[in-house]
This record gives structure tokens, sequence and C-alpha cells, in this order.
């Protein structure tokens, strides 16, 4: 256009004419050469350009897919990694449990689910869920799966409890041994979009099921087309072509192409298999480069990588850029220059036209110009300074080889700053994931090696701090596995730091970011105690690092040598006076031991020899005693019967007071033996049986001289035959003391013995008409040694154990003897007696 | 004459029992001790054997049986002679081997009488019949 309006300034030679109008074919030869000259130029020059541009997109396309690549497995590495801390922390074991046992005892599902939700447990995990899920925001989802039953239990989705999977393959397969962390891409529901579901199996401690085949599996769900859009931006300056397909180890899409497929079909993903070469290469896992059509049909340049991110799962990745597209860029530049070129030649047309006759030199030079630019040297400029048409064109010919020379100028420093850029951009990268990997081990080694516990949290507004994790010096200065309390609250690990202000002190530290620091904190709980130097600072990411030392042992010994040094003296002092203390009281008590047992000792044998003292005089008494009496009662008897020869009245009545003193003396005695064994239980009793009314005329016929010689009337009554089993000697002596009494007592009148039959067994009552008693006098009646004096009465002699003992044999043999009596008018003894002597009785 | 051996521990007892005897007209022969006892009863031969039970070496029930158990004539009667007070003592020697029972004190009035009773006693068993 600038030259168009120098037109007007041309002033045409005649010169110039002339040489038109005669060299008229000539200038038809040095137009074509012109043209040639004009065309080829710039066209082998952008040829050259094209294929280094070309290698240039190859290189980068190579070198974006490789970013890609490692992209892709850190998002992974993260995701794996969030979803082994969720799993750690959480403690799935009584939502587990209670589902478990919720199902064994078939509770409504819908009860049921609503019940785990509302435990403690269950919320603990949400909070968790949820503050792990922070970084990826969204809608994204974190289930807990029972493997078994194929059904969610837990999901920060509420409503999502109780989803059955249990068709799914990855759930099936998380039983198999061996099996690890699964990756899947799926479309829920129909209609829903794509979601990457991560699933890691866990076993719960409680509710080991199959030889501790994980029976429970962590579930990260998320939104697939979300998390990969970052990768799948190109991000190159060439994104009108430029493609990114991520494809799984089947060929099948993970992510919406850009372009639609041949014969309008949509490519929906998961359900279309793409069919090209780059991908065959991806599924089958090899990295390289592919000059080949795409799903469209369209030639393209394609770099492929496989990344692998379990050992079953990889996914393939394809980074693509039409051949088009680059080649348009070189024909834009080509196109460019043509405009040029041909805008020069209409107007050199013009000029041959117009000055025909004016190729002379000038044209010459042109034309070496020209050559010189065929060969490549833009920098050549036509030196005509004729201001006539030659130098006019000239001057043209020489601002058009200088735009083109421009053009080609911005190509290549486009090309080469781009290049430039695209290094540096690399290289940046490299050297920030490097720096970035190495500190991460660097912290980690630090973490573990330092010699003191530390412990990180994850702080949940207000107050909320979960234990995240903690290195092995932790471990070791609290003497629990840190890893049991993964997930729990501080205050949980902790019971009593409330108490003690260390709490809100980290939860200042969480609140104000200042570092907590404390240099002697004592603490004690049921499993721990000591001194601690504690030093807690806030973390990014809403962590709190709380680390500590012990300082329990310094202080026990420094406590202990302090004491020691201060009390040592006394310390011996006390000590030996304790000891000589316990040594005293040990003597003593032993010497009380001993004393005692003597004193038993003793009080024993006392008791063994007043026993066989008393039985060994029962029996004398029975022997000695009666021994001496016998013969001197059988010495006065054949006295008296004058076997020795003839006596005196005198002394007949002296040796028959003799006799009488040793008959009573023996009754005494016998008496008293009576009485003696019946008090120690040692009575031998007889029984046998015979005819009471028998006895009782027996007796009666004993006591007729006795009576007769006082004249009393003796009379006995019965109502016939009385059988009785009982000791006949024993009654026979308790009648005969009966008897002898009422004889003894009664001065005239008469005394009787009667028999009677009763119900229970046999009535003797021996009744008399003698001095009888008053009631008072009775009542001393039966007791020992109780001799009753009567005023009036002759003192008459007797043991004065008779009724005592009388009394006590009739107890013997399971019968009674009862008295009654009227002073002046006389006394009844009855001595009532069972049919049967009751054996077993005393 | 009837041949009576006493077994009998207490001197004064020995003496009462022996001059009863003499004066009815037996022939008595003493024994202090149930040893002795035994040994007299094989020699002499007697036609009774008066026993007191309680004896310083052995009972007169052992002594008994040691009698019944030796070459003596199995036909002597053996008199029991023990206190009124020893429930059971008359049982006890009836199963020792005694054939009566004489009770302390001793009445001079019917001992004599029992006396007899127990030798003719003898005599019916000899002759086949009892007392």
């Amino acid at each position: 256009m600038r030259l168009k309006e120098k037109k007007p300034s041309v002033r045409p030679g005649i010169r110039a004419r002339m040489i038109l109008s005669l060299g008229g074919g000539i200038a038809v030869i040095l137009i074509t050469f012109s043209l040639l000259n004009l065309f080829g130029a710039p066209f082998m020059s952008i040829q050259g350009n094209y294929q280094s541009h070309r290698n240039e997109i190859i290189r980068k396309i190579d070198d974006i897919a490789q970013l890609k690549k490692e992209a892709i497995q850190r998002l992974f590495l993260d995701l794996i990694s969030h979803t082994r801390v969720f799993a750690e922390a959480v403690d799935v074991d009584p939502i587990a449990e209670r589902f478990a046992g919720g199902l064994a005892r078939s509770e409504d599902k819908g009860a049921l689910l609503a019940g785990i939700r509302d435990m403690e447990g269950y919320k603990r995990a949400l909070l968790l869920a949820r503050s792990v899920l922070k970084g990826y925001g969204g809608d994204n989802e974190i289930r807990i799966v029972d493997t078994k039953k194929g059904m969610v239990i837990f999901s920060t989705h509420e409503g999502n409890e109780g989803l059955d999977l249990s068709e799914w393959e990855e759930i099936k397969n998380t039983r198999l041994p061996g099996v690890k962390e699964q990756v899947s891409f799926r479309r829920e529901k129909p209609a829903s979009e794509v979601s990457l579901f991560f699933i890691y199996p866990i076993a719960p401690s409680g509710v080991r099921g199959d030889e501790g085949i994980p029976s429970l599996a962590v579930m990260f769900i998320l939104n697939s087309e979300k998390l990969l859009k970052p990768v799948l931006h190109l991000g190159t300056g060439h994104e009108r072509s430029g493609e990114i397909i991520l494809v799984d180890m089947n060929r099948t899409i993970l992510a919406p192409l850009k372009y639609p497929l041949p014969g309008n079909r949509t490519a929906e993903t998961l359900e279309y298999r793409l069919d090209t070469k780059s991908a065959e290469l991806a599924a089958w896992g090899i990295d390289g480069l592919v000059f080949s059509k795409d799903y469209r049909g369209a030639a393209v340049i394609t770099a492929v990588r496989h990344v692998r991110i379990t050992p079953e799962f990889g996914i393939g990745l394809i980074t693509k850029i039409d051949e088009e597209e680059v080649m348009a860029f070189a024909r834009q530049n080509m196109a460019q220059s043509l405009l040029v070129s041909g805008l020069g030649i209409v107007f050199m047309l013009g000029l041959v036209y117009v000055l025909s006759g004016m190729i002379t030199r000038p044209v010459t030079q042109l034309r070496m110009a020209a050559e010189k630019i065929m060969g490549g040297d833009l920098s050549v400029r036509a030196s005509v300074k004729t201001r006539d048409e030659v130098g006019f064109l000239a001057t043209a010919f020489n601002s058009m080889v200088e735009e083109i020379r421009k053009w080609h100028e911005e190509l290549e420093t486009k090309v080469r700053q781009r290049t430039a850029e695209l290094d540096l951009e690399l290289t940046e990268r490299k050297r920030v994931e490097e720096q970035l990997r190495s500190t991460h081990q660097m912290a980690d080694d630090i973490v573990r090696s330092i010699p003191s516990g530390l412990l990180i949290f994850h702080y949940v507004e207000p107050d909320k701090l979960f234990l995240l994790s903690g290195n092995p010096e932790a471990g070791r200065l609290t003497g629990f596995m840190i890893a049991d309390y993964i997930g729990k609250d501080y205050n949980e690990v902790w019971p009593t730091a409330a108490a003690r202000g260390l709490t809100n002190a980290y939860l200042e530290v969480m609140r104000t970011g200042k570092d907590f620091e404390t240099e002697d904190l004592y603490y004690k709980d049921e499993r721990l105690e000591g001194s601690f130097r504690i030093r807690a600072f806030r973390l990014p990411n809403e962590r709190l690092a709380v680390s500590f030392e012990s300082i329990t042992v310094r202080k026990q010994a420094e406590e202990e040598l302090r004491n020691y040094r201060d009390h040592l003296e006394e310390f011996v002092r006390e000590r030996t006076l304790e000891l000589e203390e316990a040594q005293e009281a040990l003597v003593s008590i032993v010497e009380d031991l001993n004393e005692k047992s003597v004193q038993l000792e003793q009080a024993r044998e006392q008791a063994q020899s007043a026993d066989r003292l008393k039985s060994m005089f029962i029996a004398s008494m029975s022997h000695e005693l009666r021994t001496p009496l016998n013969s001197i009662i059988g010495f006065t008897g054949i006295i008296l019967m004058g076997m020795s020869g003839p006596l005196s009245d005198v002394q007949r009545k002296q040796l028959g007071m003799v006799k009488n003193s040793a008959n009573h003396l023996l009754d005494l005695i016998n008496d008293v033996i009576d009485v003696s064994k019946i008090e120690a239980g040692k009575t031998d009793l007889s029984i046998g049986t015979f005819d009471l009314s028998d006895l009782a005329m027996n007796v009666k016929e004993s006591f007729a001289v006795a009576a007769s010689e006082k004249g009393l009337k003796l009379e006995w009554r019965t109502d016939g035959e009385a059988e009785v089993t009982s000791d006949l000697r024993r009654v026979k002596q308790i009648l005969v003391n009966l008897l002898g009494n009422a004889v003894k007592f009664t001065e005239t009148g008469r005394v009787a013995i009667s028999v009677f039959k009763t119900g229970e067994g046999v009535e003797i009552k021996v009744s008399d008409t003698g001095i009888g008693m008053y009631r008072e006098d009775m009542e001393r009646l039966f007791q020992a040694f109780s001799r009753i004096h009567i005023q009036g009465a002759p003192i008459v002699e007797g043991t004065g154990l008779g009724l005592y003992l009388s009394r006590r044999l009739a107890a013997l043999l399971g019968g009674e003897i009862t008295a009654e009596s009227e002073p002046g008018r006389g006394s009844v003894f009855t001595l009532s007696l069972p049919w049967k002597y009751p054996e077993g009785k005393e | 004459m009837k041949k009576i051996l006493v077994v009998e521990d207490n001197e004064q007892n020995r003496y009462l029992i022996q001059y009863m005897l003499e004066k009815g007209g037996y022939g008595v022969f003493l024994a202090q001790n149930g040893k002795e006892g035994v040994a007299m009863a094989v020699r002499e031969r007697p036609d009774l054997i008066l026993m007191d039970i309680q004896l310083p070496d052995m009972d007169g029930l052992e002594v008994t049986r040691r009698i019944r158990a030796s070459e003596a004539d199995d036909t002597i009667p053996i008199v029991a002679v023990t206190s009124f007070a020893m429930t059971g003592d008359r049982e006890k020697a009836l199963a020792a081997g005694c054939n009566g029972y004489i009770e302390k004190p001793i009445n001079p009035e019917t001992f004599l009488e029992e006396i007899r009773k127990y030798l003719r006693w003898r005599v019916d068993k000899r002759e086949g019949s009892q007392p």
C-alpha cells in the first residue's frame, strides 16, 4: 500500500519506454525469472523452519506427558496416604460390632443404621473423615463398607449408609488374600458423573472374621472429572487441538473427550473403548511417541505414558496434538510472505508495463540481488541509486526484502523464546519437586530420630485435638502403643491433662499461633506418671506438634540425693530403733505364745486328770469302800447268829447297832456311787421285759416284816398284769426307796402300793397315812442331801439321796415321779413309766 | 467231805467265808489271785468254786474262762460273788461260765443254804437233770 501511494510521484523516462518497446520478449523472460525467484526463496526457508518447529513440539508433548504422569502419580500417592491416615485413625470397631450384632439379631435395617449414626464413635469418625476430605473440596465422600455383607455402614453422605455394594467385583476382591488398595472408575447411578473409587481394605481388631481376612474397607470417592481436570489441562500454548486422554487398562475412556466421535456418536466415558494405536500402547503399559491417526481420523503427534497406581491398576495417559496445527503455523507464515511477494510482483509488472524500456543495468543489478536472496541471503539489497523507475523499483525491492527478513526473524525469535521458556519451566519444576521430596524425607528422618517424644494432633474447632501420629520416642516415654490411640481425642488419651491446664494451653497455641513451653510439668493418671518438659507449636493445616521429654528420673535422682544427704543419720538411727523395737515385739510375741500354749496344755491336762480322777474315784468307791464294809457286816452277822459262841443281851444289842450303822453306810455309799454315775452319764442300764404288778408285790413283801413291826397295814392293789420293757433293778430300786420312805414316815394307819395302766404306760402309786408335808417343803423334796425336818416328827436316818436318785432314775427310764401331800394327812408318790423304755434317750 | 475253793483277794472276806464254810463242815482251799485260783482248780478238783469278781491280777470272769478252758472238771459249779451295785454283773458272770451268783455283803443267815443249793445242782447235773 505504501508503494502504491508513492506511485503518483513517478516520472517515467523516455529511455525506459524505448527499452520496453524494444525488448518485450526479454521482459517476459525477466518477469518469469523474477517470479520464480520471489516465490522460491521464502518457501524453502519456511520449509526448513517448519521441521525444526515440529521437532520442538514433539519434544514438548513428550515432556508434558512425563509431567502429567508424575502429576497423576502424586495425586494418587496423596489419595492413598490420606485414605491410610483415615483408615488408621478411625476407630471403626464399635461401628462394625454394632452393625454385625444388629444384623445377627435381624434388627430393622433403617432403625439399625439410625442407631449407628447416633453412636459417639460414628460422630467422631465423621469429624475425622470431613477433615480428611477438606483438602479435596466439593461433594467427595468417604465410606466404610462391610465387605462380607457388601453393605455401606458409614458414609459422610447421610443416606448412603445401607447401600448394597455386594455385586461389586472390587468389594468381592477385598476378601481375596493379599489384595490391597484397589482403584476403579464408576458411574454409581446411570445419570451421575463418573467417580473415582479408591478402596482400601482394613481388618478391624475385634471383628476379625475368617482367618484375619479384612472384613471392612474404606472407600474414598472422588469426582473423577474435577479431580483430573487440572491434569487434563494441557497448558502448552497450543490448546487449540491439543488433548489429553486417560484410559484404563481396557482402553476405556476415563474422562470426556474433546471431540465428538465419528458418526455423530457422543463419547461417553466408561462406555467407550478407544480404538487407536496410542490407546493400545498405553493399555499395554508402554511409554513412547506415536505418529498416527486419532479417533477422529486426524493425523496427530502423540506421547503415550503408562501410570502404574496399584500393582493391579494403571492409567494410560495419551497426550496429543494435531499435525494440522503444527503445519498451520508454518503455513500462516508462508501465506504472509506470499502476500507481500505477490504485491511486489503486481507492482513490478506495472512498472515493467509502464517502464518497459528501462531494463538495463539497474534491472540486471536487481536480478543479481534477487539471485542472492534466492540463495537464502536476506541481507542483500539492490544498489540502484537512480531516481527513475528502476531506482524506485530497487527501493521497493529492497523494502520488500526487508519485510521478508523481518517476518523470518520474528518467526525464529518466537520459536527460540518459547523453547527457552519451556526449558526454564521444566527445570524449575523438576528442581522444586526434588527439593520437596528430599525435604519430606528429611522431615520424616528428623522426627524419627529426635530423642524427644513428638506427637502430631489434628485440631478441630473449637476444642478437639485428635492424635494423628507420634514418633517412636513418644511411645517409649508414655509407655503406650501410639498406634492404638491414633484418632482419639487428646483428653481421652491423657485424662488428667485438662485438669493440669495442658489442654487449654494447646488449644491456645492453635488459636493464637504462639508456642507453648513448660520446663517441668508433673503429670499423673492411672497409666502414666512423671515430670515432663513440653513444647507445643502450631503447624499448617490445623496441626499441632507437641514435643516432650521425661525429666522424672533426673528429678527423682536429685530429690533422693538431697533427702539422702539431709537425713542419712536420722534415717540410720530410726532404722536401728525400728529394728530393735521389731525384735523386742517379736520376742515378746513368741514368749506370749509359748506361755499361752503351756497354759493351754496344763488346762487340758488338768481337765483330763480331773475326769480320770472322777472315774477312778467311782471305781474305788464301788470296790475299796465296800469291801471292808462287807466284811464288817458279814462278821457282825455271824457273831449275832451265835456262830462264834453265845452273846449277852447287851452285847447282842450293841452289835445290832454296829450292823445297822454298817448297813446304812453301805446304802449311803451305793447311793453316792449311783448319783455320781448318773451325773457323769455313765449309768449302765439293763433293759428287759417284766411284769410291773408282780415286781410291786415283791417289793411290798420285802417290807412286810418292817411294816408289821410298826403295826402298819401294808396293801397291794393292781388292775391286772402290767408288762413293761425297762430296767428291772432300777425300777425296783425306785419302788424300794418310795415304799421305804412311806414305812419310815408313817406311824399309824396304812401304806399302799397300787399299779394302774394308763394310755401311755403304767402308774405306780405309793400312798401312806403319815406325817405329810407342806407345799414349800415339797419343793426341796427332790433335791440332793435335803433332809426335811418335820415339826414333832422323829428324826429318821436316811441318806438324803433317795428321792433325788429315784427321780433321776425315773427320768433316765423315760418316766417321772410326782408327789402330793398334806401335813398330818399323808403323802402320795406316783411313778409313771412308759410301756417301753425309749431307746436312745439319756 | 465236800471241797470248796474260794478265790478272794481280801483277807477279812477270805477268813469270813472260810470260817462260815468250815462251820458248815466243808473242806476249804483258798486262792488269793486269779493265777492261783486256776492252778488250784486243776490240782485240788474242788466240788464248788466261789469266785470273787474283782481280783488284783485279772478279773473273776477271766479266771472262770481259764478254768473252763483248763483240764479241770467242766462240771464244777462256779459261783460269782460280787456287789449289788454292779449292774449287769450277773449276766456277764453267767456268760463267762459261772453257774450262779451271790451278792455282797454276804448274809450269814442264808449263805450256807445257798452253798448247799449249788452243791446239789452238781449232783443233779451228774445224774443228767437240771436244778
